[in-house]
C-alpha cells in the first residue's frame, strides 16, 4: 500500500507552494463529498523510486467543529489515518502558527514539521533553534524550507522516506493540573464505556471539554452528563470557561517554547508589507485603490480573453469543420445528418466548452496573482463594510464584478470565500450581472425600439440585475440562510509577495482541467440535446437534422411553451423558441430570433472544400492576430481607463484593423412589427434574469452540487417570469 | 519582550525536559490584568501605535473561539496599527502576526493600556 501523506497548515503558511514543490505536475483538484470544499491530492515520488500520496487538507487554524473545513481535516487525519502529518508552518510568525501543531500533538500523531519561509524569518532578524525546538514538541522532526524558492523540498523528501512512526513516548501536551485532571477523568470513563474507539480517548476527553459541538452528540448520555460536570467544575474554580482556558493553556505553553528557542534579533514593529498597507487599506484610499484594481481584473477577463475566444470559434468554425468534413467524405459518411451530427452537435458542442478557456485562464490568472501577493484579504478588508449591508462578504464583491465578463468564471472566482454560504449566495447573485452575452441582445432591441434613449435602455438592464441581486442577497439571509449569523470581520492580513510564477502555472493548469472534466460533460450534453430537439421532424415534409426550426420537435416544444409567456408579452412560438436555444447562450438568441424570424440558411450548408495547409495557415494566422488583438486591448486598458475622466481623451491603440459590424436590418425590421417597446422590455428582462447559460448552469454543479444548481434554474424562470409579466402588465397601463 | 505571564512550573515531569503549566500560568495574568489600576476601555477607542493588553472579550461562544484561533487571547498584547475613521482595525499580534478586525468587533474587546 503506498504511503500517505497530509499536509496540514495555516491558510497563508504557504501549503500549496510545498505541495506542488512536492507532487509536481501530478495533481487532481476534486471536492470532498456532498461540499464545495477542495480536495487536493498529488502522487510524490520518494528518492528510493517508493511513491507517496499526497493529501492537501484544507488550510485552517485549528481544529475544532466550527467549519467544514475544520472537521474535514481532523477527520482525514483520525479516519485515513496518514503514514505521517507534515504540519507546515511561516517561520516568519511561528508562534500563532504553533497553535494548530499544538492541536496536531494533542491527537497524537506522526508528525513532521515543515519551517518555511525561513527567508523571510531570517531576514527579519528571527533565530529558531531547531534541536531545542524539535525537543520541546516531543523529538518532532523539523525541515526549514524556502518553498518559494524550492529549498529545502529534497531534504523533506528524504525526511519522509526515512520516517517510521516514533515509539509511544510522553505526550508533549500537558494542560495545567487544573484541566488536566478533568482531562484525565473523563478519558478514563471514554475508555471504560468503550465510546468512540476509532478516536484518541485522550483527545475526545479534550475536544468535549472545550464543548465540540459535533463529538458532544456522538458519546452516550452518561458521558455528556460527565462532561457537563467536569465544566461545571472548572468553571467554579477559574471562574471562566474551560474552551478559553485550554486555548489560553496552548499559547501559555507556545509562549514557553518560543521563549526557549526564538532569539529575536532585530527590531521589526514595522515590516514593508505594514507599510504598503497604509495606502492600500486606508480608509479614503483603499476604496478606490480597490476599485481600481476590480476594473483591471474586470478588463483582463473580459476584453483580454476575448480575441482568443474567437480565435477558439475561428479554429472550431473552419479547419477542424473543413477537416471533419474531409474525413467524412473519404470514410463515405457524407450524408446530411451525419453531418449534422458531427459538425453541429459534437463539434459546435465541443466548441461550445473550449470557448470558456481562453476567458478562464484570464480568470485563473488575475485571482492567483491577487491571491497570491496577499492584495485579496485586504480586498475583503476594505470592502467588507459595504457588502455586509447586503448580506454579504468583502470578498464577495470580486466575483460579482467577473460576472459582467461572463458568470461561469464568476462562479469559480467565489473559491477565494471562505465560509460555503456565502460561496453559495455569492454564485447565486453573480448570474445576475449582465454578462458580455446579454449586452448584443440589448443593444440589438435597444436600436429597434428606443433609439436615441437605448443607452438608457441598457443601463437600466444593467441596474435591474443589481437590484434583483440586492434583493435576492437579502431574501436569502433572510429566510433560506436564516441561521447564518453575520460573523463580524476578523481575517489575517499576510505579508505582501511577490507572486510565484510556478503557483500561478498550477493554479490555472489544474483548475481549467478541472472545469473540462466537470462543467464540460454537461455543456457538452446540453449542446447535444438541443441539436436533438432541432433535427428531429415533426411534420412529414422534414427528414432527420434537414427541418426547418419550426416544424421541428424544437419549434413544437416552442409552440407548447409560447402561452406561457403570453402574460408578458411575447407569447409567440419564435420569441420562445429563442429562449430555449438561449440557455445554450444568450449570445444565441438573436440567431435563433434571426432564423425563425428571417428565415436563416437551408439547414448546414456543405462548406468549399480547403486544403489542410490553408487551414493550418489560418489557424497559425488567427492566433497571432488573436495575441496582436489581446496585447492592443491589455494596452488600451490604460487609455480606457483614463478617458472616463473628463477632458481627457487619449487615443486607443489599433494594432489590428477592426472588422465592420454588419448590419442585420431585415431582423430588426421583422422584430420591430413582432415586438411593442414594452413587450421589448420585457422580454430582454426575461432575457436578463431567467437560467444563466448551460455552461454555468455547469460550473454551479461543479461548485455546488445538483441541488444548488436546481434551486437556482428554479428560481432564475420564476423571478425572470414574474418580472416580465410585471413590467408588461404594468406598462400596458400606462 | 518577555512575556509576564509565563513561568516554568514544574519542568521536570516524567523525567524528561518537556515544559508543562501550573494553573497559575493561565489564572494568574487573567488576575493581575482585572486588578490592575488602569481603567479599561474597548478597542476601538485604542490609537494607532500603542500597545494594550486584552482583559476581557464580551463577545460569546464561537466568536471568542475565533478570536483565539488568530491569536488574540486573554493578556495578549495588542499593538494598533491603523484605526482611522469608521473604518476596520489593523492589530499586530505576537509580534508576527497581522490582523484585520471589524469596528464593531473591535467595541466587544476590553483592554487596559501597559
Amino acid at each position: 500500500m503506498p504511503m500517505t501523506i497530509a499536509l496540514a497548515g495555516n491558510p497563508n503558511a504557504g501549503k500549496s507552494t510545498i505541495f506542488n514543490a512536492l507532487t509536481g505536475s501530478q495533481q487532481h483538484i476534486g471536492n470532498y463529498p456532498g461540499k464545495t470544499i477542495e480536495r487536493k491530492e498529488g502522487l510524490l515520488h520518494l528518492p528510493n523510486q517508493q511513491e507517496a500520496v499526497v493529501v492537501d487538507l484544507p488550510g485552517t487554524y485549528s481544529l475544532t467543529s466550527f467549519s467544514a473545513e475544520e472537521i474535514i481535516a481532523r477527520e482525514f487525519i483520525l479516519e485515513a489515518k496518514p503514514t505521517a502529518v507534515v504540519a507546515v508552518v511561516d517561520a516568519a510568525n511561528l508562534e500563532r502558527n504553533l497553535y494548530l501543531v499544538v492541536q496536531l500533538l494533542e491527537i497524537g500523531i506522526p508528525l513532521i514539521l515543515a519551517l518555511n519561509m525561513c527567508d523571510v524569518a531570517t531576514k527579519r532578524g528571527i533565530e529558531i533553534d531547531r534541536s531545542s525546538l524539535s525537543r520541546q514538541l516531543g523529538n518532532v522532526p523539523i525541515v526549514p524550507l524556502v518553498g518559494s524558492q524550492s529549498v529545502g523540498i529534497d531534504e523533506l523528501k528524504a525526511e519522509l522516506q526515512q520516517f517510521t512512526t516514533p515509539l509511544e513516548g510522553p505526550n508533549p501536551i500537558t494542560f495545567p493540573p487544573l484541566l488536566e485532571r478533568e482531562r484525565v477523568a473523563l478519558s478514563n470513563l471514554i475508555e471504560a464505556e468503550a465510546v468512540l474507539t476509532q478516536y484518541p480517548s485522550h483527545w475526545v476527553a479534550l475536544k468535549l471539554l472545550e464543548g465540540d459541538t459535533d463529538l458532544s452528540t456522538k458519546v452516550p448520555a452518561s458521558i455528556q452528563e460527565a462532561t457537563a460536570q467536569a465544566i461545571q467544575r472548572i468553571v467554579e474554580s477559574a471562574n471562566e470557561d474551560p474552551d478559553i482556558l485550554i486555548a489560553d493553556s496552548r499559547y501559555a505553553l507556545i509562549g514557553l517554547w518560543i521563549q526557549s528557542a526564538v532569539h529575536r534579533h532585530a527590531d521589526t514593529t514595522i515590516t514593508i508589507s505594514d507599510r504598503i498597507d497604509r495606502v492600500l487599506t486606508h480608509p479614503v484610499w483603499g476604496i478606490p485603490l480597490f476599485l481600481a484594481m476590480m476594473w483591471l481584473v474586470f478588463q483582463f477577463t473580459a476584453n483580454v480573453s476575448a480575441p482568443y475566444v474567437d480565435w477558439v470559434g475561428g479554429v472550431i468554425e473552419g479547419p477542424i469543420t473543413h477537416r471533419a468534413d474531409a474525413l467524412l467524405t473519404a470514410l463515405h459518411l457524407n450524408q446530411l445528418w451525419v453531418r449534422s451530427l458531427v459538425v453541429d452537435g459534437v463539434i459546435a458542442g465541443v466548441g461550445n466548452v473550449l470557448a470558456f478557456v481562453p476567458v478562464l485562464v484570464c480568470l485563473f490568472l488575475a485571482l492567483a496573482v491577487l491571491e497570491d501577493s496577499g492584495y485579496m484579504a485586504r480586498a475583503a478588508l476594505v470592502m467588507d463594510r459595504f457588502m455586509r449591508k447586503f448580506g454579504l462578504h468583502g470578498k464577495s464583491f470580486l466575483p460579482l464584478v467577473v460576472g459582467f465578463g461572463c458568470s461561469v468564471p464568476a462562479v469559480y472566482a467565489t473559491r477565494t470565500l471562505e465560509n460555503e454560504t456565502d460561496r453559495k449566495i455569492t454564485a447565486f447573485l453573480a448570474t445576475f450581472m449582465s454578462c458580455g452575452a446579454r449586452l448584443p441582445v440589448y443593444v440589438l432591441f435597444g436600436a429597434i425600439f428606443f433609439g436615441r434613449s437605448a443607452g438608457n435602455f441598457i443601463f437600466a438592464m444593467y441596474f435591474t440585475g443589481i437590484g434583483v441581486a440586492v434583493l435576492t442577497s437579502l431574501l436569502m439571509t433572510r429566510f433560506v440562510f436564516r441561521g447564518k449569523e453575520a460573523f463580524p470581520l476578523m481575517l489575517e492580513l499576510p505579508p505582501y509577495r511577490i507572486p510565484r510564477a510556478t503557483n500561478v502555472f498550477h493554479e490555472i493548469r489544474t483548475r481549467t482541467a478541472s472545469f473540462l472534466e466537470n462543467a464540460g460533460t454537461l455543456i457538452l450534453a446540453a449542446s447535444f440535446i438541443i441539436w436533438l430537439f432541432l433535427s428531429i421532424p415533426m411534420r412529414p415534409s422534414g427528414s432527420f437534422a434537414d427541418v426547418e426550426a419550426g416544424d421541428s420537435l424544437y419549434g413544437n416544444v416552442a409552440q407548447v411553451m409560447a402561452p406561457v409567456f403570453q402574460p408578458a408579452g411575447f407569447g409567440d412560438w419564435r420569441a420562445s423558441g429563442a429562449l430555449i436555444s438561449g440557455f445554450v447562450a444568450k449570445e444565441v438568441v438573436i440567431a435563433s430570433l434571426g432564423q425563425t424570424y428571417v428565415g436563416g440558411e437551408d439547414g448546414p450548408a456543405m462548406t468549399e472544400s480547403v486544403s489542410a495547409g490553408d487551414d493550418l495557415k489560418m489557424v497559425g494566422i488567427s492566433l497571432g492576430d488573436a495575441t496582436l488583438l489581446t496585447l492592443q486591448e491589455t494596452i488600451n486598458i490604460v487609455p480606457r481607463s483614463l478617458n472616463w475622466v473628463p477632458n481627457v481623451d487619449i487615443p486607443e491603440v489599433a494594432l489590428v484593423p477592426t472588422a465592420d459590424e454588419e448590419e442585420d436590418t431585415l431582423l430588426e425590421g421583422a422584430l420591430a412589427d413582432a415586438f411593442t417597446p414594452i413587450s421589448a422590455l420585457a422580454f430582454n428582462i426575461f432575457i436578463l434574469l431567467y437560467i444563466p447559460c448551460m455552461a454555468t448552469v455547469g460550473a454551479m454543479r461543479h461548485e455546488f452540487g445538483t441541488r444548488w444548481m436546481l434551486a437556482q434554474v428554479l428560481y432564475t424562470l420564476v423571478i425572470a417570469w414574474a418580472a416580465a409579466v410585471l413590467v408588461y402588465q404594468v406598462g400596458s397601463l400606462l | 519582550m518577555p512575556n509576564p505571564k509565563l513561568s516554568h512550573c514544574h519542568e521536570q515531569e516524567h523525567g524528561c525536559t518537556l515544559a508543562s503549566l501550573c494553573d497559575g500560568d493561565i489564572l494568574r495574568s487573567r488576575q493581575h490584568l482585572q486588578a490592575s489600576n488602569h481603567p479599561s476601555l474597548p478597542l476601538c477607542m485604542a490609537t494607532a501605535g500603542e500597545t494594550v493588553r486584552l482583559i476581557r472579550i464580551s463577545a460569546e461562544g464561537k466568536l471568542r473561539k475565533r478570536l483565539a484561533d488568530l491569536g488574540i487571547s486573554i493578556g495578549e498584547p495588542i499593538r494598533i496599527m491603523q484605526n482611522k475613521g469608521n473604518g476596520p482595525l489593523i492589530l499586530a499580534i505576537k509580534n508576527d502576526t497581522r490582523l484585520g478586525i471589524g469596528r464593531d468587533l473591535a467595541r466587544q474587546l476590553w483592554v487596559v493600556t501597559d
